[in-house]
């Protein structure tokens, strides 16, 4: 059977006329992209380009100061150029996606969208703010976004926090505000508390679909799926609930998940409904199962009636331990047809049949029997749901060694499956190891992946950004027992060796936020990326930072941007991690070692004749320069004076030693001057005795502070930089502590990441790219008249990873009239 | 039938959309690879990746074991939790073990002997096996039988 969904997009495309709508489709209209909930964007861009992924880096930062909004629990969708996420602030923000700006919030500042209610976890009942991924529409010939939040409008039952349906238009005008469709009622001894928290709206036809949970359990609240009217946001009858008959007040089977569509069938997954929930060994079980009883399961209902079609049920009530099935159904168009896949909290993944609700296969595949049911299933973290790329399904599942090794064996990992395979030896295709240092590597290490074109993109808990590349299109290098418990070369039947995934691209967010937890996602819209974080920002990654190691000459005159002519190219080899100048020389440092001096002549790669090598060794971490010396420091915390003669390795003439502390972590140099930092906040002055270790007399104390994170010198001047962005600069009284007197202090912007300097200057720069020149005046904040701003191209001052962040610090360096850098 | 019924469906809400709107676009996206097929397997050459903390390997006697856990700090006794894998080749395989042990089934069903007494064992099944006492276990399942001793060896 061709696969339908790739045949309708290669229709669109050789029909003009249907252009508009193959448009729409580079967009990321609602959680997973679509109403198939596969987490799939079908059309190339830079991010389906194994060549370009490697130059992602974060382009804006919404807020773009350190301090962000609440918390982000919803994902980011992207449509006409613009970026909608709800907040758990109880704000649903519209971003500019190609800068960040915030275009509108709604509601306006001072009246978020959340209830009075204070039970539950952290309030959950009523105070949870957005938590629902936006969906777009039309609605009236009018583009429009849907979410679900709490009310606090006393007419909705008293503000508490029922939750209701937004309907918005694009400008940010309120269309209509739908129906309660989720009731809370916080009075003492009360149980309703219902939500729509984790349910992005579906739009299919006439109708609004969302699904309705509970929070915690506490108790079970009866899980249906709330109705309304496109067009007015009515409720519409919609008989359907996962346990009893709709509103009678039996409990289970909330609906904590994004439903799907094909068109025709409408899919979504439910939670559990024992109360309370039946551990192993499952032989001391109180509760009375309900009739129906549809929770734990993968259902397919009438669009218009909803009726069940079909209900797949893998774990019964008699061991129902809470194994929801909390990740959402994503509709598979594969070779074999049409599947419906998911995962339950329990670690077990499963692919049905969508026209009968069958099950294809189940992973690990110990078949639904006595193994099965004597296994866990308990309210564990696989929560995600999976990424669909045609026959392919990537998600986080428990593994092959799921009931030998216990529960946890998944996390932090992401399985590839082959959905169409026929043995059950050619279901793993591929496995990546995402735990650390990439994840924690626990229950909610990695978020909900998405994939196009083969690179998937997922979020970890660390607050990196991952990409991968299926073995298909970048070649995969590693392999791995399909049961991970075994070794590659021994790796028993009917288990078999399968591709180990590393990743392509680590994108390191600058606030370090989750963009994991339960299962955020990355949108994947134009080729860019966009996330939200637990700690309140959102991001755009994009290509293109592909002019790291570009060093310019600056000219003298400011401006900003890419297209700037106040700066001239001197060199762009990408191995560039350092460059540094003294007196009139300019020295590069490359990150395998090689150290440069520049002759004059501009040029760019590796066989660059406007660059004479002094030294190749790979020990090499910082070089710096003062007064016509150039000095370079090891990893191992030994320094070295250039002595004139270019060499190369250990054994090398050139370089003479000056001291050999492994404390030392930053160098600094300025006529005559040499200075080093040690990685407790100490710094030193070289007096001109070569020595080493603790008790070395060649260099002098000046300062003992833990804040500091940078020295810079020149000009007879000593700067550092503490990691509150306070600037000071020596006065020439060695001093420690806070109160010290020998050094005055100069700024105080917690935006400073990187200090410079050169002849009488001193340069900070921002970690929103921002470069200053001190002009002599003390002062503090943004308003500071003592610094002139002279360039602010984000790539410089926004991390892509944690190399590149680290490389931006030291490359900063101010020579007089001359200043370079090197954009990441 | 009925997925061209949707392929038939959704084209057509497509075109009404579009027409609708009365644009077209003169830069076609176009579409990025697909997910088909499977992959050539690794070779005996390809090198491994991460090792797992206590991956299972074989010893010369030819049955495959790791220790998950193991104690030095009594004196008199060490205490051992190993794994035993015994693969689905419908061979009898047999471990003795030389101190006391508590046996626990991870994943079967097997087909076990203790000290020549068979037993139907399910997984979550645990017992207590003397000192000495062969263990003998057959897997005529599809996938390995683990066997989880814990082990008080005295010193």
């Amino acid at each position: 059977m061709r696969p339908v969904l790739g045949w309708i997009a290669r229709l669109i495309l050789c029909n003009p006329v249907l252009m508009a709508a193959a448009h729409a489709q580079v967009d990321w209209q609602t959680y997973r992209h679509d109403s198939a909930r596969a987490g799939m964007q079908p059309f190339a861009s830079d991010l389906s380009n194994p060549a370009k992924v490697g130059t992602l880096g974060v382009g804006w930062s919404f807020p773009p100061t350190s301090n962000g909004v609440g918390a982000f629990l919803a994902s980011p969708i992207v449509v006409n150029d613009m970026v909608f996420i709800g907040s758990q602030d109880g704000y649903f923000y519209a971003l500019d996606a190609a800068t960040g700006q915030l275009k509108w919030q709604y509601p306006p500042p001072g009246n978020p969208l959340k209830g009075s209610c204070g039970q539950g976890g952290n309030g959950t009942w009523g105070q949870y703010g957005i938590r629902s991924s936006a969906t777009y529409a039309k609605i009236g010939g009018q583009d429009a976004v849907i979410f679900g939040a709490p009310d606090p409008d006393p007419r909705a039952d008293g503000g508490q926090g029922s939750a209701r349906l937004f309907a918005l238009t694009l400008g940010g005008g309120l269309i209509w505000k739908s129906d309660i469709v989720a009731h809370v009622d916080c009075r003492p001894g009360s149980v309703p508390h219902e939500r729509i928290a984790f349910s992005s709206p579906l739009v299919l036809g006439n109708k609004v679909y969302v699904g309705v949970h509970d929070a915690g359990d506490d108790p079970i609240q009866q899980g249906r799926v709330a109705v309304v009217d496109l067009s007015s946001g009515n409720l519409v009858p919609f008989p359907y609930a996962s346990t009893g008959t709709l509103g009678d007040g039996t409990r289970g089977g909330g609906v904590w998940n994004s439903l799907a569509t094909d068109g025709t069938g409408v899919y979504f997954t439910t939670g559990n409904t024992r109360i309370p929930p039946c551990f192993t060994p499952y032989n001391n079980c109180t509760g009375s199962e309900p009739s129906p009883n549809h929770g734990l399961s993968m259902i397919r209902v009438d669009k218009e009636t909803g009726n069940i079609a079909w209900s797949f049920k893998p774990v019964p009530f008699s061991r129902d331990g809470d194994p929801d099935w909390a990740a959402g159904a994503a509709i598979m168009s594969t070779s074999c047809g049409e599947l419906i896949a998911s995962v339950q909290k329990d670690g077990w993944s499963y692919a049905v049949n969508a026209g009968n609700g069958s099950m294809r296969w189940q992973f690990p595949s110990t078949g639904l029997g006595t193994a099965f049911l004597n296994a866990v299933h308990g309210d564990d973290d696989y929560k995600r749901p999976g990424a669909a790329w045609n026959d392919v399904l990537i998600i986080n599942t428990g593994g092959e060694s799921l009931v030998q090794d216990g529960i946890g064996k998944g996390y932090g990992k992401l399985h590839a499956l082959n959905a169409c395979a026929t043995t059950e030896q050619d279901r793993v295709r591929w496995i990546a190891d995402l735990g650390p240092p990439y994840s924690s590597g626990g229950g909610y290490s990695v978020g909900a992946p998405t994939v196009t074109g083969g690179i998937v993109f997922v979020g970890t808990d660390q607050g990196h950004l991952i990409v991968l590349g299926d073995p298909s299109v970048v070649p995969a290098a590693e392999k791995l027992c399909s049961n991970i418990h075994y070794s590659p070369s021994a790796c028993p039947p009917p288990y078999v060796p399968v591709w180990s995934l590393k990743p392509l691209a680590d994108v390191l967010m600058p606030d370090h936020g989750s963009i994991a937890w339960l299962r955020k996602e990355a949108a994947l819209a134009k080729g860019r990326v966009f996330v939200g974080t637990l700690n309140g920002h959102v991001y755009m990654i994009q290509s293109g930072f592909s002019d790291v190691g570009t060093i310019w000459r600056y000219t003298g005159t400011p401006c900003s941007g890419d297209s700037c002519p106040g700066w001239q190219m001197l060199d762009n080899n990408p191995k560039t991690i350092s460059i540094i100048s003294g007196g009139d020389q300019l020295f590069q440092l490359h990150n395998d070692g090689w150290i440069w001096r520049y002759t004059g002549t501009p040029c760019s790669g590796d066989s660059c004749p406007g660059w004479q090598r002094l030294d190749n060794n790979p020990k090499t971490v910082a070089i710096v320069a003062g007064d016509n010396q150039l000095y370079q420091l090891h990893n191992d915390g030994w320094i070295w004076r250039y002595t004139g003669t270019p060499c190369s390795g250990d054994s090398c003439p050139g370089w003479q030693r000056l001291d050999n502390n492994p404390k030392t972590v930053a160098i600094a140099a300025a006529d005559g001057n040499l200075f080093q930092l040690h990685n407790d906040g100490w710094i030193w002055r070289y007096t001109g005795t070569p020595c080493s270790g603790d008790s070395c007399p060649g260099w002098q104390r000046l300062d003992n502070n833990p804040k500091t994170v940078a020295i810079a010198a020149a000009g007879g001047n000593l700067f550092q930089l503490h990691n509150d962005g306070w600037i000071w600069r020596y006065n020439g009284t060695p001093c420690s502590g806070d109160s010290c007197p020998g050094w005055q202090r100069l700024d105080n912007n917690p935006k400073t990441v990187a200090i410079v300097a050169g002849d009488n200057q001193l340069y900070q720069l921002h970690n929103d790219g921002w470069i200053w020149r001190y002009t002599g005046t003390p002062c503090s904040g943004d308003s500071c008249p003592g610094w002139q701003r002279l360039d602010n191209n984000p790539t410089a001052g926004s991390g892509a990873t944690p190399a590149r962040r680290a490389a931006a610090i030291p490359a900063r360096v101010g020579s007089g009239s001359t200043i370079t850098r090197a954009p990441e | 039938m009925r997925p061209y019924l949707v392929l038939v469906s959704g084209v057509a809400a497509i075109a009404g959309i579009v027409a609708s709107v009365g644009i077209a676009s003169a830069q076609e996206p176009k579409l990025a690879p697909e997910g088909r097929g499977l992959l050539p397997k690794p070779t005996e050459t390809t090198p491994e990746g991460p090792t797992p903390a206590h991956p299972f390997y074989t010893d010369p006697s030819g049955s495959v074991s790791r220790t998950i856990f193991e104690t030095e700090e009594d004196p008199n006794f060490r205490l051992v939790i190993r794994d035993f894998s015994f693969l689905p080749d419908r061979q009898p395989h047999t471990v003795t073990l030389p101190s006391g042990a508590f046996v626990h089934l991870l994943s079967g069903p097997g087909e076990i002997s203790v000290a020549k007494k068979r037993l139907e064992l399910a997984p979550g099944t645990r017992m207590a096996v003397p000192a000495g006492a062969p263990i003998e276990v057959m897997n005529n399942g599809e996938y390995p039988v683990v066997v989880r001793a814990l082990i008080v060896e005295a010193k």
